[in-house]
């Protein structure tokens, strides 16, 4: 685990934001694009940096995929020591709220999208 | 059986329910108007035969459908046809006593009324499971919504860009969510909407893929 943070590009603060509104839940890559408002291609690269760097931790979804017929998600959650960091570099990054707002309506009321 | 072979055995099976259903209620009316129109004991008992083959059928047509789901529905068949068998050979009875003159017995036809009464309570319990499971079928279809074809070509393209080592990881993942957007009914360019953002964004992934590996060794 690497001990410096990735760049904390707007998409990725929007993502971290997205991921510190609903710390407890688990979410796969294209919810969690729509929670930052961001599309999936953008957000899988995010995703795998903030993996590699400790900040977020995965699994596989729990099924037998030749029994359901289809593939398992990817599940992504911020581990605590990755929600304690992503607060600290929210905080000193201060994106302004009115840019925030304007970029991800949704995320900035405090709702889901 | 799967897909569209299942959903018409389903189908078909639904509509022959109906059929008995409408037939016991027949043959029920018949016992109960037997003491009043006994030529139609006659009728009743080809009312019946007719019930128990479509019974036959019914359990047949559920035997064919490798579902778990359908386990009820098959024992409640299985059930039908038992009864309808017992109450066929009841008014066949009543019937062979009435051709040859004798005097109705009552209490035999009090209790054909009450078997085809009951007949009649397992058939609405039946239909109302095959109403049940044909809903989860018809649910378990649309969760299997597959993605259109471009868009499925658009994210194999996307996934040959990335590292050999990481394609089986991003490929499961990808198509995953793929799905869940063809699932969601969003439309076909829609569907390659997202592909083309998927494709898009490779480049991206691909570098942070390379230089992480370079960074943190594995």
């Amino acid at each position: 685990m690497a001990s410096t943070g990735p760049k904390m590009t707007l998409p990725t603060q929007m993502v971290l934001r997205a991921l510190i509104d609903k710390p407890d839940r688990e979410m796969y890559g294209l919810e969690i694009g729509q929670a930052a408002g961001l599309a999936s291609g953008t957000v899988h690269p995010i995703l795998a940096r903030l993996e590699q760097f400790g900040w977020l931790e995965s699994r596989w979804e729990n099924l037998d995929p030749h029994r359901e017929g289809r593939p398992r998600r990817r599940y992504y959650r911020l581990t605590p020591g990755g929600a304690q960091r992503a607060q600290a570099a929210l905080a000193r990054v201060r994106t302004p709220a009115p840019l925030a707002a304007r970029l991800n309506p949704g995320l900035a009321a405090g709702g889901a999208l | 059986m799967k897909g569209p072979d299942l959903a018409f055995a389903r189908a078909l099976t639904r509509a022959r329910a109906r059929d008995l259903a409408r037939d016991l209620d027949r043959a029920c009316d018949l016992a109960r108007d037997l003491d009043r129109d006994l030529d139609r004991a006659l009728v009743l008992v080809l009312d019946l035969a007719h019930a128990r083959d479509l019974a036959r059928d019914l359990a047949l047509n559920l035997a064919h459908a490798r579902d778990l789901d359908l386990d009820l529905a098959r024992a409640r068949a299985r059930d039908l046809a038992l009864h309808l068998l017992r109450a066929r050979d009841l008014a066949r009875d009543l019937a062979r006593g009435l051709g040859l003159g004798l005097v109705h017995d009552l209490d035999q036809i009090r209790e054909l009324d009450r078997a085809l009464a009951n007949l009649c309570a397992l058939v609405d319990r039946f239909h109302a499971d095959l109403q049940a499971v044909a809903a989860a079928g018809d649910n378990a279809m649309a969760i299997g919504a597959t993605p259109c074809r471009s868009a499925h070509r658009l994210l194999g393209m996307a996934i040959r860009l990335l590292p050999a080592g990481r394609r089986d990881r991003w490929r499961e993942e990808l198509t995953a969510e793929l799905i869940q957007v063809a699932e969601a009914g969003i439309s076909r360019v829609g569907q390659v909407r997202h592909g083309l953002r998927v494709l898009m964004g490779v480049p991206t992934l691909r570098r942070a893929l390379r230089e992480l590996a370079r960074e943190i060794p594995r």
